[in-house]
């Protein structure tokens, strides 16, 4: 089997970049990858190891593997998702800012709130016209009612990173779209420092990209309120574009003295920051419903981290995160905050357990074996997808007046059923 | 033209018969598909409150409509799905599902296959594949060639004949490559419309490489008449394509009188021809094939002897109508 894998590129934009170099050698072990792309008609990133043997599997043009989450560089990959049927692994569950892009893109601004209520129907009607001026309603939108359906119309098989996002697809998509969910992967653990968690102060970082879903505001006010801020001190990482704000609420909470932006840093900076810290915040209210891969990276440095409890987060055993109630947020932080102080060597063992999570359930080469064998299964229900999903019901859709009037048809579409997915009925048996 | 005269002679003996057929294309895969799922969906139980008591099916995907009384004769199956898939020439293989679709064409004969015990075919090359690929024993009929008494012999000439479609899976190239090894002044006649002018361009720039122009002669397309005569007066036919089904070319040049050259991996020409009894049969290499030339052009005694056994041979074959009838309604 040969796979195309379309991606974002670049390891130090983005986690998905960062995934797909860390997955693609375990991959390669397994199967050739003929193609790594972006669908922008970028070069093929240096993490990737070009085929020696190229020549085309006979009757068995490369599976898609396509990639998407909810950020704009993904709609190019979307776009040639519908063209092409392909896997589709999905990085995260609500891509309405993605949907958003796009309506902007293709000059129809309504576009992402007709996909809204295509998936979710009338009653999110309200919700979604609200949410274009109210953030507490947007934060109730995506929570509430995830938009991923447009996005895998065309998909032969999906892959989430977490149950959250498995139950969702599974209790929304047609009956049979295949599904399978697996812990998201992880390679280069390295052993993680010795931490003294009696020193002063106590060194939290976060990464990533500072929007209203990472709680960083709430964190400043849980911050605020003990008697000794200076006991913690922060740092951020990552492209911050709202750094004048952030500062402006720090000093609103009487935490700027503490905090410390250091914005963009190259890899090993990063690493070397990790190591040196005490805990990790790594909050999202609401969550787009997907696996964190900054979660694997503070795992992997055995650093104690502060997630809320809901989505992927909260499918997580107890012991190996810090969990945050979404709806006694700021109380639970504060607590938190006190407790690392006057309790700080309960929390040395929480990372040390989250590394042993990591290392058990996030290898990168029981990811791939898995993947393979799924995008394998995948192939051979191509052809009926194309046939069935594709031709027979847009042929069939036009030709009736009520769509769902297809009694006519039964014999066409039994007659299509048993040629192409001969083994369809034998699945059924074997599911029960 | 195998079911014009398999109608004809069912009509003759008093039978009503029809022919029906589809346009058969098969690219894009998405087009083999649909005409897969035509096939299966036509109705032939009746006309007009008459009801069709039985449906000789003999090509793919046609056979495939359903109906309680079948017979099968197989011409040849869809061979991109079997024997020739792991050839070059298989146009399945270059689809992006083509691998999938073959399962799925093997699958559906499978079931066909499965609902007849009447399964005949035009020669023992396609049942060994039947055999072979769908695990099922078939008998052979072979299909008698049309207006057999018009063949006639008028003597062994300066000319191998070679009538048929110029394609690649017919190997006009082979022969033409064997020209070039050939120290006699001998000539090949060939006869037959191209397929793809774009072929026909690429073999003649070949014959001019090679230096063969004086060696071949190309008449295209031929009336029946000129087809008799160009039999009647060659000195040997040739037919060696690949892994042919059939190919009426064998009976009809041994009904003229003429030795068949053929190659071991001709298929259905090896089935009527004993080497060095009624032809030749030699390795697929251009060097093997114009020694066979040199051959037959310095032996023509050979030649006719080898012509006479093969009318001998042909009429003991006992190619007749009236028994493939009986065979196909019993």
């Amino acid at each position: 089997m040969k796979l195309r894998w379309i991606s974002p590129l670049d390891p130090q934009a983005t986690e998905i970049a960062r995934y797909s170099a860390g997955l693609m050698p375990s991959l390669q072990a397994l199967v050739t990858v003929v193609a790594v792309e972006d669908a922008l008609g970028n070069d093929a990133p240096d993490w990737w190891v070009p085929p020696s043997d190229d020549s085309p599997e006979p009757g068995m043009a490369p599976l898609p593997v396509y990639h998407i989450g909810n950020n704009p560089c993904h709609l190019p990959i979307h776009e040639q998702s519908c063209s092409e049927p392909g896997l589709v692994v999905l990085h995260d569950l609500s891509l309405v800012d993605l949907a958003r892009y796009m309506s902007h893109e293709l000059g129809q601004p309504e576009l992402w709130k007709q996909l809204m209520l295509r998936q979710h129907g009338d009653e999110v009607r309200g919700l979604v016209n609200r949410s274009e001026t109210s953030q507490v309603d947007y934060v109730d939108m995506t929570a509430r009612f995830p938009l991923f359906a447009p996005f895998v119309e065309n998909a032969l098989g999906i892959v989430v990173h977490s149950r959250y996002a498995r139950d969702a697809l599974l209790d929304q998509l047609p009956s049979g779209t295949p599904v399978l969910q697996l812990p998201l992967p992880f390679d280069g653990a390295v052993p993680p420092a010795d931490r003294d968690y009696r020193a002063r102060p106590l060194r939290f970082v976060f990464c990533g990209h500072v929007g209203p879903n990472r709680r960083l505001l709430e964190f400043f006010e849980a911050w605020g309120r003990l008697d000794n801020p200076g006991a913690i001190a922060l740092e951020l990482f990552g492209n911050i574009h709202n750094r004048s704000e952030l500062l402006q609420y720090a000093e609103h909470f009487g935490v700027a003295a503490h905090l410390d932006i250091r914005g963009y840093v190259e890899d090993q900076q990063l690493e070397k920051a990790l190591q040196s810290a005490h805990f990790a915040i790594n909050l999202r209210w609401p969550t787009m419903g997907e696996a964190s891969a900054s979660q694997l990276r503070y795992w992997s440095a055995a650093l104690p981290t502060l997630v809320t409890d809901v989505g992927w987060y909260a499918e997580l055993p107890d012991e190996t995160v810090c969990k945050i109630s979404s709806r006694r947020e700021i109380d639970d932080i504060a607590d938190l905050l006190q407790d690392a102080q006057t309790s700080p060597q309960e929390y040395g063992p929480i990372g040390r357990r989250g590394l042993e999570y990591l290392l058990a359930r996030h290898s990168a080469r029981d990811y791939a074996r898995e993947l393979v064998s799924f995008a394998t299964g995948l192939l051979e229900r191509r052809l009926s997808h194309r046939v069935i999903d594709q031709q027979l019901v847009s042929t069939i859709a036009a030709l009736c007046e009520n769509e769902m009037n297809t009694a006519l048809f039964r014999d066409a579409i039994e007659v299509a059923v048993a040629t192409v997915e001969p083994d369809q009925t034998e699945l059924e048996e074997d599911r029960l | 033209m195998l079911a014009e005269d398999l109608r004809d002679n069912l009509r003759a003996q008093g039978h009503g018969a029809e022919i029906m057929t589809l346009p058969f294309k098969w690219y894009p895969q998405q087009t083999l598909v649909n005409t897969i799922l035509v096939s299966k969906l036509t109705d032939v139980g009746n006309f007009n409150g008459l009801a069709i008591d039985k449906v000789i099916a003999l090509k793919f995907p046609m056979w495939l409509i359903p109906h309680p009384d079948m017979s099968f004769w197989i011409l040849h199956q869809h061979r991109s799905a079997y024997d020739l898939w792991d050839s070059n020439l298989s146009d399945l293989a270059a689809m992006p599902d083509g691998k999938s679709l073959r399962d799925l064409i093997r699958r559906e004969d499978d079931r066909a296959f499965a609902r007849s015990e009447s399964l005949y075919t035009i020669s023992r090359n396609v049942s060994k594949r039947l055999k072979h690929y769908n695990e099922v024993d078939s008998q052979v009929l072979y299909p008698p060639p049309r207006a057999m008494e018009r063949h006639t012999v008028e003597g062994y000439g300066d000319y191998f004949f070679f009538p048929s479609r110029i394609t690649p899976i017919k190997r006009q190239e082979l022969i033409v490559e064997a020209l070039a090894h050939v120290p006699e002044p001998v000539k090949v006649v060939f006869a037959g419309e191209a397929d793809s002018p774009l072929y026909l361009e690429r073999l003649q720039k070949r014959i001019r490489e090679l230096g063969v122009q004086d060696k071949v002669e190309f008449c295209g397309r031929v009336s029946d008449e000129e087809k008799y005569r160009l039999y009647a007066h060659a000195l040997m036919v040739i037919f060696p394509p690949i892994d042919e089904d059939y190919g009426y070319i064998t009976p009809e040049a041994m009904l003229s009188s003429k030795g068949v050259l053929t190659l071991e991996d001709a298929g259905g020409a090896t089935e009527f021809i004993t080497h060095e009894k009624d032809g030749l049969i030699v390795p697929p290499d251009a060097r093997a094939i114009s020694l066979a030339l040199s051959r037959m052009w310095n032996d023509r005694a050979a030649a006719e002897r080898f012509g006479a056994n093969a009318r001998t041979r042909v009429t003991e074959l006992d190619l007749s109508w009236g028994r493939i009838t009986r065979k196909l309604l019993a």
